[in-house]
């Protein structure tokens, strides 16, 4: 390195040094949860020449350092007060074992630990002096490589000491689900000079390395150890050898009972049992179990048994996920879960507003295919339906007419998967039907699977094959209903047949084609997953510029994992919502014509 | 009535659209059997064709008895339809004869709270979170419990069961029945008809789902899978059933498939067709 650099980052590094020291000696207490997280007291000396201010810059840039190293937010400044002569700042943090930046950390159940090598030979490791410091790296960008070696015991609080090879076998007694393992190894964090944990929970085994403990409680003191440390300063690489203060050790506690839930349920009890014995007092059940209604209740009690199985199904499974939509207006992650994740931008829209107006969105091109889509069908298949039912109708009584009927049934009783495999072998470029077709009349193969523009054709065309025999027999139904007399009517009056189809069939079919357009109507917004997904396969990419549709960028996101889960919720209700829109709209058309809606 | 020529001729003209329609709906049906006990060679050399050129059976026996995992998807898309059928039939039995009891205090509230099901719903990554909340995912009851009621079964139900004449259930509350024997007893012989109609559309809704267990079942828990997600895996992918071996006549297997996993549905459905006609109508035409 060249001299002035190595003149610059010396000069840098002493007054960095001096201005930690200003700090003067700091004492940090943490609390844990049982679920490695936890909240951090630290108590910093007043000096000469540092105020509040500059306390609170060095903690933030603590923060923002762990939160790049760590890539989520981490920690949390809850409070920096001055308490007498000394500052006390109150720090929140997540599970300790995903926070880097500030040391290494494992804070796992017993089972946890035990099951993996790593961790098993950690004990017998430290017990040598070897300390591991692969993840050892500082909020500042640094990494430090300890190069002493401390040797480090584990001993159980009534003062035996253990033999750290024990911890080696994954048989051992202490790798239950009820202990926790916690260990850390920090380095170049100075002018801490002493370290407190507190655990949820008696201690069961410490390590005896510059530490001492009181009940749940562990004080380690610093180690001054040699140590490497390798990082970017000014945009320059350095390497230093020096001494720097070190914490290393572990605990295994036991976490003791939880009575919180209990203590809430018996406050709960209590309350209820007071408003009860109020009730009594003044008469007011009396009232009510005299009445007509709470007779009525008890003669029919077993009817509320008849709906129990239905209610808590439609709570589970219908009800519950409603409550999931506020999932589309947070940033959902796996820790946080529906309930603690943070909310999003904007109010919480930030997904709504990406999903519009992003460049890189697709919901122009995903809008344009399904609704494009969900027309073409509607404008091809709804009147297939209609006139494949007054064909039927016309048909002679008779073998032919039942079995036609019986035969255009089964499109729809086949699932889509089928349907997709029908479609391969006609359309498959190695010897699909239609492939051999155009071949044998001279043409050239298609390949329909890289094609887009074929799509539109072939998705309509399928859900016709499908749906039009089914389609028929509400119509059918309707046409049977219309009164024999309207069309002897009807002939007498000179009318042909062709005639009477526009004068008494059709508008003897008006009301059930009024309900059956509101039906489809909240379709226009919905796409057929189950065909898509079917026909074309889960990632094909030439065709997407066709099939992609709503619920495909559903799936894709929820395949993602967890972060795309916000924005995903957040199609999902943008979809029901238009649908229900739609319904409505459609219901208001359809009465404005003089038949009859849907409630 | 004398037909007028022009009639008899547009009478031809139905007829043979009709059966021009009729084929295309056979055709495929034929061109699936012929594939599942063709050759690989026949493949490769003819594509696919209406008659097999070269008839092996060995696709059948493969998927019956040589590889273990269809007949197991078989027997869980068996329980599943079962299973699923019979508790929807149950709960929306039950549920309908409650909303349609007089004397039934919020009856009101318990039909609104299925209607609005049919008409919002949470969307699928809600859904999802809750199923695997519940520690349902990679088990069958993640596809047969939340499929075991639908508002739509209950409301076709609850309109059936109005229109049983009242003297019979009248006449079954003078006797001093309970409300389970007049459902037993009375309700339900006489609602044949729409139970019927439920049970076909239920097992048909059961056996055909795949996307459940796309959502809830993983690649390493195939053994729980039921046929309809075998079949979609193997028409999609077909290597990752049968694995890499490319002496397997992957398109005859394929095809196999299809028809052990349709067959039942093609048989039951011809039987049933008088019910469910019934319950299309009762469902969508307003009395």
């Amino acid at each position: 390195m060249k001299l002035k650099s190595i003149i610059k980052t010396i000069v840098i590094m002493t007054i960095a040094l001096a201005i930690l020291t200003m700090t003067g000696c700091i004492n940090v207490h943490t609390t844990f949860e049982k679920d490695g997280s936890g909240e951090c007291t630290v108590v910093i000396q007043k000096q000469e020449g540092v105020d509040k201010s500059a306390i609170e810059k060095n903690l933030e840039k603590i923060c923002s350092g762990v939160a790049t190293q760590s890539q989520r937010e981490r920690l949390e400044i809850k409070s920096l007060e001055e308490k007498g002569d000394s500052f006390v700042a109150v720090i929140k943090f997540k599970p300790i074992a995903d926070t880097k930046g500030l040391g290494s950390f494992s804070f796992e159940t017993g089972t946890s630990f035990g099951t993996q090598l790593v961790q098993r030979n950690l004990f017998s490791q430290l017990s040598k002096g070897v300390i591991p410091t692969r993840n050892l790296v500082n909020y500042n960008n640094s990494t430090f490589k300890i190069s002493e070696k401390v040797a480090v015991n584990p001993k159980t609080t009534s003062g035996e000491e253990i033999l750290a090879d024990d911890f080696k076998s994954n048989t051992n007694a202490y790798y239950t689900e009820e202990n926790y393992f916690f260990t850390f190894v920090i380095c170049g964090i100075e002018n801490v000079t002493s370290l407190t944990f507190e655990f949820p929970g008696e201690i069961l085994v410490y390590s005896d390395f510059n530490a001492t403990i009181d009940g749940n409680k562990l004080t380690v003191l610093p180690q001054k150890v040699t140590a490497q440390e390798t990082g970017i300063k000014n945009g320059e690489p350095f390497i230093q050898v020096g001494e720097y203060s070190a914490f290393i050790g572990y605990v295994v506690f036991k976490p003791s009972f939880d009575f919180t839930p209990y203590i809430i349920i018996g406050a709960i009890v209590l309350i209820v049992g007071a408003l009860i014995t109020l009730g009594f007092t003044t008469g007011a059940f009396k009232k009510f179990f005299k009445s007509k209604t709470w007779g009525k209740m008890v003669k029919n009690k077993v009817l509320y048994l008849f709906v129990l199985p239905g209610l808590i199904i439609f709570a589970l499974f219908n009800y519950a996920p409603m409550v999931g939509i506020i999932v589309a207006f947070k940033n959902y992650t796996v820790d946080g879960g529906i309930f603690g994740s943070e909310w999003a931008n904007n109010f919480g829209f930030e997904h709504f507003i990406t999903l519009f107006t992003h460049p890189g969105s697709e919901f122009g091109m995903i809008l344009r295919n399904t609704v494009l889509m969900a027309i073409l069908k509607f404008v091809v298949c709804f009147p297939a339906a209609i006139i494949l039912a007054l064909m039927f109708n016309a048909l002679k009584n008779g073998f032919f007419k039942k079995a036609v009927q019986t035969i255009s049934y089964l499109p729809y009783f086949v699932s889509w998967v089928v349907v997709s495999n029908i479609v391969y072998l006609l359309l498959t470029s190695n010897g699909g039907i239609i492939n051999q077709v155009i071949v044998a009349f001279g043409g050239e193969k298609i390949r329909f699977y890289s094609e887009p523009q074929y799509w539109w054709g072939i998705i309509t065309i399928t859900s016709l094959w499908k749906s039009v025999g089914w389609g028929t027999i509400v119509y059918l139904a309707a046409i049977t209903a219309i009164n024999p007399d309207l069309y002897e009517a009807a002939s007498i009056d000179g009318a042909t047949p062709w005639r009477q189809l526009w004068t008494v069939t059709l508008p003897g079919m008006m009301p059930v084609i009024g309900i059956q357009l509101i039906l489809n109507a909240g379709n226009l917004i919905k796409d057929d997953f189950d065909q898509i997904f079917s026909l074309v396969g889960e990632s094909n990419y030439e065709l997407r510029e066709v099939t992609e549709v709503f619920s495909s960028l559903v799936y894709r996101n929820l395949q993602g994992g967890p972060k795309g889960f916000s924005s995903s919720t957040a199609i999902s209700l943008v979809q029901s919502i238009i649908s229900l829109g739609l319904v409505v709209g459609a219901d208001v058309i359809v009465r404005k014509t003089d038949n009859p809606g849907l409630w | 009535m004398v037909k007028s020529k022009s009639a008899r001729v547009a009478n031809v003209l139905n007829i043979a659209v009709i059966s021009l329609l009729t084929l295309t709906f056979i055709i495929p049906v034929i061109l699936i059997l012929s594939a599942s006990v063709s050759t690989a060679n026949s493949f490769a050399q003819y594509g696919y064709t209406l008659i097999p050129q070269e008839i092996d059976f060995f696709a059948y026996q493969y998927v019956l008895f040589s590889n273990s995992l269809f007949v197991r998807a078989l027997g869980n898309s068996i329980f599943v339809t079962v299973v699923g059928t019979l508790m929807m039939v149950a709960n929306c039995a039950l549920y309908a004869f409650a909303l349609v009891q007089k004397d039934f205090v919020g009856k009101k509230l318990c039909s609104i709270i299925a209607i609005f099901t049919m008409l919002f719903a949470g969307g699928t990554i809600p859904y999802y979170l809750v199923v695997t909340g519940l520690g349902l995912e990679n088990s069958l009851w993640s596809i047969i419990l939340p499929g075991s009621i639908s508002a739509w079964n209950i409301l076709l139900m609850r309109n059936f069961f109005n229109n049983i004449p009242p003297s019979l259930t009248e006449a079954a509350g003078l006797d001093g029945a309970s409300h389970v024997q007049v459902l037993v007893k009375v309700v339900l012989p006489t609602s044949f008809p729409v139970i019927a109609t439920v049970i076909l559309f239920t097992a048909v809704g059961f056996w055909n789902n795949w996307f459940g267990p796309l959502l809830f079942i993983d690649k390493n828990h195939r053994e729980i899978a039921p046929i309809q997600s075998i079949l979609r895996e193997v028409v999609q992918d077909a290597s990752a059933i049968v694995g890499q071996n490319t002496d397997l006549p992957t398109e005859a297997i394929k095809n196999a498939t299809v028809v052990v996993a349709t067959l039942p549905i093609v048989i039951v459905y011809p039987v049933l067709q008088k019910y469910f006609i019934n319950g299309v109508i009762l469902g969508s035409v307003k009395e």
